[in-house]
């Protein structure tokens, strides 16, 4: 199943448009890559920067994710779609690049049992103009696993089987990350709540990080 | 008289949860979302998760002004790169032509 390809901005690209683009790079045609790159270069920052949490090294992976796009461009047999090939690229050369500079990061933290009805946290979502602050820094709790399928299914409205394909993983896997991912998700964003928020009494305490 | 609707069998809410993220972000297949549309219809916990998840994709999707970066410098960057590599690949295949023109002479 294809998922929209969510660009607001007018850069945004078709994957019709994607495939002609890639075929023209892979004649090394310079103009097509400068235009293929200007339409992944937004959500590749947006999605490298969760990964990463670093400008300068988001923008270090999206160029190597580039440049292997270039050398590699005649390889592409269409068996997924150009976003999806690209994104696993990036993905994994992401991934790469932490394991050299630093420890990926990240156990959910432990969350003290934090149960919140839905219609409460629909309330304090539904309020103020804040709320992408709130979902932003709740997600950099999660660990990196959960994050990028949330990531990658909410922010690039991504299927489960191409998110499988980009992180290389089984279709089970993704599922079984998302549905905690969830719920991790709303478990921190309970805990990262201003008081006024959610009902008094609904935030507990932090219990420390998982190791 | 309308009929008490009966009320939603916890099992079904289970296997509906699993899917609600996908359907959510539009991407479930039409056999499932059959599923979830019949279920949410008379079953308001679910339906209320749906609306939370709803609220998260919208979030995640807002703009952020703070991390909109322009491709330029990124770009400028990378056909440095490729220029110092298509540089390398000549000097070499010229290093090659010369070697075989010596062999040869």
């Amino acid at each position: 199943m294809t998922s929209p390809d969510l660009h607001p901005d007018s850069s945004s690209s078709s994957a019709a448009d994607d495939l002609v683009l890639l075929g023209r790079v892979a004649e090394g045609d310079r103009d097509a890559f400068r235009r293929l790159y200007s339409h992944y270069h937004r959500r590749l920052h947006r999605f490298l920067m969760r990964l990463t949490r670093e400008r300068q090294l988001t923008e270090e992976v999206i160029n190597d994710t580039m440049m292997v796009v270039w050398q590699h461009a005649a390889d592409f047999r269409g068996a997924s779609r150009v976003s999806t090939w690209i994104l696993g690229i990036a993905y994994r050369r992401a991934l790469k690049t932490l394991e050299r500079t630093r420890n990926t990061n990240a156990q959910d933290i432990i969350v003290a049992a934090a149960s919140v009805p839905d219609g409460a946290l629909l309330d304090a979502l539904s309020q103020g103009t804040e709320t992408h602050d709130w979902i932003d820094s709740a997600l950099a709790k999660l660990s990196s696993e959960h994050r990028m399928v949330i990531e990658l299914a909410y922010f690039l409205g991504l299927s489960c089987e191409e998110i499988a394909e980009i992180v290389g993983c089984p279709l089970g896997t993704v599922k079984t990350r998302m549905f905690y991912g969830r719920e991790r998700l709303r478990q921190v964003l309970v805990l990262l709540a201003a008081p006024r928020k959610l009902a008094a009494g609904a935030v507990p305490a932090i219990g420390g990080s998982a190791g | 008289m309308t009929p008490t609707p009966m009320p939603p069998d916890p099992r079904q809410c289970e296997v509906v949860g699993e899917l609600l993220s996908w359907y959510a972000n539009g991407t479930l297949g039409p056999v499932d979302r059959a599923v979830v549309d019949a279920h949410i219809g008379t079953c308001e916990t679910c339906r209320t998760t749906l609306a939370v998840e709803r609220r998260l994709v919208e979030g995640m999707r807002a703009p952020r002004g703070n991390v909109e970066q322009s491709p330029h410098a990124g770009w400028q960057k990378l056909v440095a790169r490729l220029d110092a590599e298509e540089a390398a690949a000549l000097r070499e295949r010229d290093r090659r032509m010369a070697r075989i023109r010596l062999e040869a002479a």
